[in-house]
C-alpha cells in the first residue's frame, strides 16, 4: 500500500485536474480549479520542509562520520540553522535577515554566477578546435555572435550585428524548434508513464 | 617555437588577462557608440505609444546572477515612463530578497532624480509565492492577489496609485516583465496578457533569445530587451546612458579577449597538427 498510495494519488489528481481544464465543468469547474491551486501553494511549502530535512540528514551524516570534505557539510549545516534562528527571531523582513540575504546570500550567488565567465573563456581556449566541419560551423557562429553581441564588434566589421541577429533568428531558431518539440513531446510521454504508474523511480521503488 | 605551449597556456594567465580587459573599460570606458537593433525599437516604441499617465505593470523576476544585465533596463524604463508620466506598479516573482529590493533601488533612484513620490507615482508589491496562482488572482483583483500589503508590509489603503489600481484587468495598460525563467514569458502570456489582451514586453538574458523569438514573431511580445547589450541600447534610446553602456566596453573586450585566445589555441592547434603529419 506504501507504493501504490503514491500511485493512486497522482493518477487521481492529474485526471481531475485535466478535466477540469479541458471540459466546461461551470462555476464548479472554475471552483475547482481554483481550490487546487491553494493546494498546489500549501504542497510547495511541504517541498520546502522535505527539503530541509533531506539537507539535514545528508549533511548531518557526512560529519558523524567524518566523511571526506565533512568541513563544508558542517559549515552548511551551520549556515542553514542559523539562518532559520535569526529569521525566526527578527522576521522574513528583518534588518539582520535582509542584511544576511543581501550581503552574503546574494553575494555569492553573484559571484558564483560571474566564475562563469572564466570558465566560459577557459574551456573555449582549450577544446573549441576547428577539427572538423560540424566544429568549424559552431566556431564560426560563435565567433560572428561574440562579435556581434559587443560594439566592438561592428567597428571591427561593420555590419556584423545584422549577421548576428540572421544567426539568432533563422539557424538558431530551427534548431531551437526542433529541440522545443522533442522536449515536449518527452515530457508528455514521461507525464504518461507517471499518471499511469508505468513510471515510478519517483517513490523511490527504483523501478 | 614549441606550438604546443600555444595550446596550453597557464590558466591563471587567461584569468588575470581577462579580469583586467574587464575591469580597465569600466574606469576608463572607450565609448563605442552601440547600434540599437530592431527589438529594442519596438520595446521603446510601444511604451513610447502609451498615452500619458498609462498604468504600466513592472515585474523584475530576478535573481542576483542575470540582475547585472536586467537591471539597467528597470531604470531605463523607469526614466521613459515617468519622463510620460507613466504610473508603476512592480512585482518581483523570482526571487524573494532580490527581486524585490532592486526593483525598489532602481526605480526609486529614478523616481527621486525626476521628482516622483512612492505610493502616488509608484508602487512596489514585492515576491508573492506562487507566481502562476497569484498572476490569476490579480486578474481580477490585486489586492486579494497581494494580501492587501506592498513589499515592506505596509497596506495598500496608504497609497493612492493602488485606489486607482484594483485589477489588472481594468487598470493597468502595458505589461514589463524582465525574467530569467521561471516564471517567464509564458507564464505572463497565459495568464495575463493573451486573455485580456495587454501589450507585454521586456527583456532577458540573451541565452533566452532562442526561446522566446517565437513570441516576437507572432506579435505577443512586443519587442526585447536581451541581455546587456539590449540594455545598452534601450538606454540610448531614452537618452541618458548609465550602466548598460558602461557594461558595453567591458563586454567588448572580454569577448575580444576570448576570440584572441580561440584564435591562438587553433594556431596552435594547426601548426602542431601540421608538425606531426610532417613527421
Amino acid at each position: 500500500m506504501r507504493r501504490q498510495l503514491p500511485l493512486i494519488l497522482v493518477a487521481v489528481t492529474a485526471f481531475f485536474v485535466m478535466a477540469m481544464k479541458f471540459f466546461n465543468f461551470g462555476e464548479f469547474g472554475a471552483a475547482a480549479i481554483r481550490e487546487a491551486d491553494i493546494w498546489i501553494q500549501v504542497t510547495y511549502e511541504f517541498a520546502f520542509l522535505l527539503g530541509a530535512i533531506n539537507f539535514t540528514r545528508l549533511h548531518l551524516g557526512n560529519v558523524s562520520r567524518k566523511r571526506p570534505k565533512w568541513v563544508y557539510s558542517a559549515i552548511a549545516l551551520v549556515a542553514m540553522v542559523l539562518t532559520f534562528i535569526i529569521t525566526l527571531i527578527d522576521g522574513v523582513n528583518g534588518d539582520i535577515a535582509v542584511f544576511l540575504y543581501e550581503n552574503i546570500a546574494n553575494r555569492i550567488d553573484s559571484a558564483i554566477y560571474a566564475l562563469l565567465g572564466f570558465y566560459v573563456c577557459s574551456a573555449a581556449y582549450r577544446s573549441f578546435k576547428l577539427k572538423n566541419l560540424e566544429a568549424g560551423i559552431l566556431l564560426v557562429s560563435a565567433v560572428v555572435l561574440m562579435l556581434a553581441q559587443a560594439p566592438i564588434g561592428d567597428a571591427i566589421l561593420p555590419g556584423i550585428s545584422k549577421v548576428g541577429e540572421w544567426i539568432l533568428n533563422v539557424p538558431n531558431s530551427a534548431g531551437m524548434r526542433g529541440i522545443r518539440l522533442g522536449a515536449g513531446i518527452g515530457a508528455y510521454a514521461a507525464s504518461i508513464r507517471v499518471i499511469l504508474g508505468l513510471e515510478r523511480s519517483w517513490t523511490g521503488s527504483g523501478s | 617555437m614549441d606550438w604546443e605551449k600555444l595550446q596550453h597556456i597557464d590558466i591563471r594567465i587567461l584569468y588575470a588577462i581577462i579580469l583586467l580587459c574587464m575591469i580597465i573599460p569600466m574606469f576608463k570606458p572607450l565609448g563605442m557608440p552601440v547600434a540599437v537593433s530592431e527589438n529594442t525599437q519596438k520595446v521603446y516604441q510601444v511604451i513610447e505609444d502609451l498615452p500619458d499617465g498609462s498604468v504600466i505593470w513592472v515585474s523584475h523576476d530576478t535573481g542576483s546572477g542575470n540582475a547585472p544585465e536586467l537591471n539597467p533596463m528597470i531604470t531605463a524604463l523607469a526614466r521613459q515612463a515617468f519622463r510620460k508620466n507613466c504610473k508603476l506598479v512592480g512585482t518581483a516573482f523570482f526571487s524573494e530578497t532580490v527581486g524585490p529590493t532592486l526593483l525598489y533601488d532602481y526605480i526609486n533612484e529614478v523616481a527621486e532624480e525626476m521628482g516622483k513620490e512612492y505610493g502616488v507615482d509608484w508602487v512596489n508589491l514585492g515576491y508573492r509565492l506562487n507566481a502562476e496562482a497569484c498572476m490569476k488572482v490579480m486578474v481580477d483583483d490585486v489586492w486579494a492577489g497581494v494580501g492587501g500589503v506592498d513589499w515592506s508590509g505596509t497596506s495598500l489603503e496608504n497609497f493612492p496609485l493602488m485606489q486607482q489600481v484594483r485589477s489588472i484587468r481594468n487598470d493597468v495598460d502595458l505589461i514589463f516583465v524582465t525574467t530569467v525563467g521561471t516564471p517567464g514569458y509564458g507564464d505572463w502570456m497565459a495568464y495575463v496578457a493573451q486573455p485580456l489582451n495587454k501589450p507585454l514586453t521586456g527583456g532577458a538574458s540573451l541565452t533566452m533569445y532562442s526561446g522566446v523569438q517565437h513570441y516576437i514573431r507572432s506579435g505577443q511580445l512586443k519587442g526585447f530587451l536581451g541581455g546587456l547589450r539590449g540594455a545598452a541600447e534601450y538606454e540610448q534610446l531614452v537618452e541618458h546612458p548609465g550602466q548598460g553602456l558602461a557594461g558595453m566596453d567591458a563586454q567588448s573586450m572580454g569577448h575580444i579577449t576570448v576570440l584572441v585566445f580561440l584564435l591562438l589555441g587553433n594556431i596552435g592547434y594547426f601548426m602542431v597538427r601540421g608538425k606531426n603529419s610532417r613527421q
